[in-house]
């Protein structure tokens, strides 16, 4: 298995790794769970140790918007510490987390291996995860009051709704309705998709990678493209998990920094690293 | 060529900026919020509401 994809896998054990669910039936209580993983992994997941980022996200602004109500509610707190971790990722390594680390990324890579016809997406859907961050992680939350994110999450209708629905816990849940079975479409529809298109959750949707992704314009891990050695040939785009040509744009937003592309450059045309000057020279 | 929107010391300073974010969060319990949120099993998020 090669670098990338074992360091997905093993991400993926150690941000679920409590397996004493099964046997306790309780979900993991302890302090790491204050703590945001960089990546999409609902922290309703019964294996869970971290929080995820775009549920605290849209929970601070619940509690922001109880606070214009005139409740006390610490909003403030969370929304800091919240963009706080976020941004000491993405200053760190921009968009890489999305391209090593995340759960739904390794899904999203695995069921497009699978051999159907595949279809391209217009360069425009990469403006959606920003629509999703500014409407239904920010707006939606603050004036309803509820994390209508979460809500749609499909991460949240796989890892949650699905395992604690196999593995009830200790305490019961409220009874299935309509809305599970809908969120369980949506999964559906998302999963089907992930077959024919390159990640187009990452892409289209989610809120984590529209906040990481603006990092690439300025964090300290840089890509960088030698337009010299670069003949323009297209080998990086083939292999790219999000369908960008990097000779475009090195600090693109919607780059993962898999670095996919550096590895299959006939050229050896592409540079990243820390201290990479970046973009095109 | 594509202009830069920062250099090395910009990038520092965000990273400072986003610490600081953090280390201001715990005056207002932020960690402490966000662990009382999580530890609940999140209704939204499973389907369950």
């Amino acid at each position: 298995m090669r670098g990338r994809r074992l360091t997905q896998f093993t991400a993926l054990l150690a941000i679920n790794p409590y397996f004493a669910y099964f046997s306790s039936r309780l979900t993991f209580q302890g302090s790491l769970k204050g703590v945001c993983v960089p990546g999409l992994n609902c922290y309703a997941c019964p294996l869970t140790v971290f929080s995820c980022p775009i549920g605290s996200l849209q929970h601070s602004f619940v509690l922001l918007s109880a606070r214009v109500k005139g409740y006390l509610a610490q909003g403030f707190g969370v929304l800091l510490y919240v963009l706080g971790s976020v941004g000491l990722v993405g200053a760190a390594v921009g968009r890489m987390p999305c391209g090593w680390i995340c759960p739904f990324g390794l899904l999203q890579d695995l069921l497009y291996k699978i051999p159907v016809p595949k279809l391209r997406l217009p360069r425009g859907v990469n403006l959606g995860r920003y629509a999703f961050l500014a409407v239904l992680a920010v707006f939606i939350p603050f004036l309803t009051a509820t994390a209508w994110f979460s809500r749609l999450c499909p991460m949240g209708a796989l890892e949650g709704g699905i395992l604690l629905k196999a593995v009830p816990p200790r305490d019961p849940l409220p009874p299935t309705g309509w809305f599970f079975w809908l969120k369980m479409a949506v999964l559906a529809a998302f999963l089907l998709w992930f077959v024919f298109s390159k990640r187009p959750f990452c892409r289209a949707v989610c809120p984590l990678g529209a906040m990481l992704g603006v990092c690439n314009r300025f964090s300290l891990y840089r890509m960088r493209v030698d337009t010299g050695s670069c003949t323009e040939c297209g080998a990086c785009r083939k292999v790219c998990p999000v369908d960008i040509d990097i000779f475009e744009d090195p600090d693109s937003p919607d780059c993962i920094r898999c670095l996919e592309c550096q590895r299959s450059c006939p050229q050896k045309a592409i540079v990243a690293g820390f201290g990479v000057k970046g973009s095109r020279i | 060529m594509r202009k830069r929107l920062a250099g090395r010391r910009f990038a520092l300073l965000m990273t400072a900026l986003f610490a600081l974010a953090v280390g201001i969060s715990f005056i207002w319990e932020g960690p402490r919020a966000v662990y009382a949120h999580a530890v609940i099993i999140c209704l939204d998020c499973i389907g369950l509401i």
